[in-house]
């Protein structure tokens, strides 16, 4: 019989036998990194080295990037939290009638399709500099994603789901929440992945073209003045951000879809 | 009973229609009511004329779009199958890779054009590259979850035969990854397009994006909008073609 | 002459965890033409035998022939690909109609031409799918499919026939049938079947020895001979001979079981 300890160490080994070949390959680019800009000399405002990409951006961290970084994550995080909720309940009431799915459905399809940067420029000239209207492009874009893809989960649950449902008298209610829904939490998933790359996506580009603040900015503007390192430093940093919010929606996808793999 | 299933296809295929001609109207309705400026906002009705009316200065810097927006995607996706199928080759490789993957999905690549405008300048290459690099990485993704769903008894099939490593990867590895590759390619022309305006907006002066930034600077908003609804159609047509390839490519499935 | 013949053969699988002796010292004669079962509990390693003899993978110790030919590491394509593999799943391809799909093999070993056409419309007709050929798997029914599957793994003519379960999952009416129509194709091309089972009647029914194997780690516990004239048909199940070798075999089964439950 497994003690729970001895789950819990099989996890930890098999975490960490997964974990060295990306550990190794990263320590492989950085040598070769290293490598090829030390022997080709190559200029730092081509490609900075990486060991001067970590100094530098340290070096300006809490002086000029925290605050951008702070307002970049303020937006995303306002976008997506108010456009995921939003997104399902759409989707819930969308699903109840198979006229308003096939009414709704191509409305959605544009609005996930519309290439967001389009309509930026115009949006900037109503609502000015304030920071915090650049989250509502980013909550719709996130918003008409998660609501397709979980439309798409409500839509596909199979006959044999709905049989049994049947089979055992459910309520309409029940019906959906006991049945439907589960069912397509893989699917709403999918939409939460998704809704995180677009909103870095929407964000990020906002911030190129309009106002003073937000890691955009920041890679615009230390282009600008020719330090690369810290612009290699910016993106790298929004990555590992982007980066951080995709493990945190596995890891809930992980808890709450506990059946696949 | 014959004549309920008419009336009722023909709603579905009203309904959609409807709903759109529903929302332009009240976005017309909206801006006249509301008496709204004219160098604010376009109402439909003006953005069709202006749109008419100067067809022949739109049409040519949408092109240069598209151009970008298809030539890049193009380099993208293949791109991402091709390094796909070679990371997916060796167990190796697989697991070494797969999380930088996610780190280059979820980092937007537009982020990259100001280093691109360093080495490149500000031609249509930057705009390219960005939409190249853009599209790739989903697809890569999506490509490596097709193939490493391939199930164990079509292996065991390939096996069984005696088949050579040619034959499985042709005759049962692509086709079983191409519903996932297709996934991916769906999902990629939405980043190329809004990569593309995005990339041109930061470097440009050429395409769509630094047009509609110039009108809106100088109050020609309906123009302006005029290039919002032409890409719009664009990037939807774009998603049907895709869409629609994929149908007639996984028939019967 | 014995077609195929495993000596003493040994399956253990290790990964990093734990070793599993998959199987141990198993040995099976299998007549020319004839039809061996192998029956026991689920889990006890039938599958794998036949996946041994395939080469799909190799075994831990132990000699295998077919044809007295030994098997080494390189197993020839010639001596593989006189055989036919029949799954427990249907494991069709969904992007080719039934057709395609029954000629799959013959795609891959390289037979062409008008014959090897024409036998695939042979199968067909046997298999009573002709109608639905050029249709693809997601629109028939699961009896239909798993008898396209047994139909693809004789596409090439094969001399050996290694069925895995192939009609585990159809309902009892069915699966009889299907059980006399293998005895009939049997009877016209002669080949030396092995099929896997864990329906002690259908073993039975359908051949002349059964081995009855037993679980963790998996062996052979006895070596049946069934001792009834062919051809058969159901007047058979009647025959006290042959309830006399079902509840024998059950038994043989059934005591091992319960002893296996924790």
């Amino acid at each position: 019989m497994k003690t729970k300890s001895m789950l819990h160490a099989n996890k930890i080994s098999k975490f960490l036998r997964n974990s060295w070949p990306p550990l190794l390959m990263l320590v492989l680019i950085i040598a070769l990194w290293e490598g090829i800009v030390y022997f080709f000399n190559v200029p730092y405002v081509v490609i900075p080295a990486p060991h001067l990409i970590v100094a530098e951006t340290t070096k300006y961290f809490k002086s000029e990037l925290l605050q951008h970084w702070l307002a970049t994550v303020k937006i995303i995080a306002i976008g997506y939290l108010s456009g995921v909720p939003f997104g399902i309940l759409l989707a819930s009431l969308i699903s109840q009638s198979k006229l308003a799915i096939r009414a709704f459905s191509p409305l959605i399809t544009v609005l996930v399709t519309l290439p967001t940067m389009v309509v930026i420029p115009i949006y900037m000239v109503w609502v000015g500099f304030d920071i915090n209207y650049r989250a509502i492009p980013v909550f719709m874009n996130v918003a008409s994603i998660v609501t397709l893809n979980t439309l798409s989960g409500f839509i596909n649950v199979e006959q044999r789901l709905l049989d049994l449902a049947e089979g055992y008298g459910a309520s309409r209610f029940q019906r959906f929440f006991k049945y439907i829904f589960p069912n397509a939490l893989p699917e709403i998933f999918m939409g939460l992945r998704l809704g995180c790359t677009f909103s870095i996506l929407n964000v990020i580009g906002i911030e190129f073209i309009t106002g003073k603040i937000g890691m955009g900015f920041a890679v615009q503007y230390f282009s600008g003045l020719l330090k690369m390192p810290i612009v290699w430093g910016c993106i790298l940093i929004v990555g590992i951000t982007g980066r951080c919010m995709f493990l945190i929606v596995q890891l809930l996808e992980k808890k709450f879809v506990t059946w696949t793999r | 009973m014959a004549e309920k299933n008419v009336t009722r296809r023909a709603l579905g295929i009203m309904a959609p229609i409807l709903v759109f001609v529903l929302v332009l109207g009240l976005f017309e309705f909206l801006v006249v009511t509301l008496e709204m400026p004219t160098w604010l906002i376009s109402k439909p009705s003006d953005t069709f004329k202006t749109l008419v009316a100067n067809f022949s200065d739109i049409w040519p810097n949408t092109l240069i779009t598209i151009e970008e927006i298809l030539i890049g995607y193009v380099i993208g996706v293949t791109t991402g199958i091709v390094l796909a199928l070679i990371f997916t080759s060796n167990r190796f490789l697989d697991k070494a890779i797969s999380p930088y993957v996610i780190f280059l999905i979820v980092t937007p690549q537009i982020i990259m054009v100001p280093l691109l405008m360093l080495w490149m300048g500000f031609g249509i290459k930057v705009k390219i590259l960005a939409v190249a690099l853009s599209s790739f990485p989903i697809n890569m993704m999506s490509t490596m979850t097709g193939v490493r769903s391939v199930s164990a008894d079509r292996y065991e099939l390939m096996k069984s035969l005696r088949a050579t490593k040619l034959q499985t990867f042709f005759k049962v590895l692509i086709p079983s990854a191409l519903p996932n590759v297709f996934t991916g390619m769906r999902l990629a022309t939405i980043f190329a397009t809004t990569s593309a305006v995005g990339a041109e907006l930061i470097s440009g002066n050429i395409g769509v994006g630094p047009q509609i930034a110039y009108h809106t600077e100088f109050m020609m908003v309906d123009i302006s909008f005029a290039y919002v609804y032409v890409m719009l159609f664009i990037s939807v047509m774009f998603y049907m073609l895709i869409n629609g390839i994929e149908s007639l490519v996984l028939r019967g499935r | 002459m014995d077609k195929i013949v495993l000596k003493d053969v040994n399956m253990i699988f290790k990964t990093k965890r734990q070793t599993i002796h998959a199987l141990k010292d198993i040995s099976i004669n299998v007549p020319e033409k004839s039809i061996v079962s192998i029956v026991g509990p689920s889990g006890c390693g039938k599958s794998t035998i036949i996946r041994l003899i395939c080469n799909i993978i190799e075994p831990t110790s132990g000699d295998i022939y077919v044809d007295e030919y030994r098997y080494e590491k390189e197993v020839s394509k010639s001596t593989i690909r006189k055989m036919g593999f029949i799954f427990q799943r249907p494991n069709l391809l969904p992007w080719l109609t039934l057709r395609e799909n029954i000629e799959f093999p013959q795609k891959i070993v390289g037979h062409k031409g008008k014959e090897w056409k024409e036998y695939v419309d042979e199968l067909l007709e046997i298999g009573r799918l002709t109608k639905c050929a050029d249709l693809r798997p997601s629109a028939l029914s699961g009896g239909m499919l798993q008898r396209a599957g047994v139909l693809r793994g004789m596409a090439n003519k094969p001399e050996i026939l290694l069925m895995d379960e192939p009609f585990g999952a159809l309902d009892d009416l069915l699966r009889e049938q299907l059980d006399l129509e293998t005895l009939d194709i049997w009877r016209k091309l002669n080949q030396t079947i092995i099929f896997i089972t864990h329906n002690v009647r259908e073993a039975v029914l359908m051949s002349s020895k059964v081995y009855v194997m037993t679980t963790a780690p998996g062996r052979i516990l006895e070596e049946v001979d069934i001792d009834l004239p062919y051809p058969r048909d159901l007047t058979i199940l009647t025959d006290p001979k042959f309830i006399g070798y079902d509840q024998r075999i059950t038994s043989l089964i059934g005591e091992l079981d319960l002893t296996k439950i924790k």
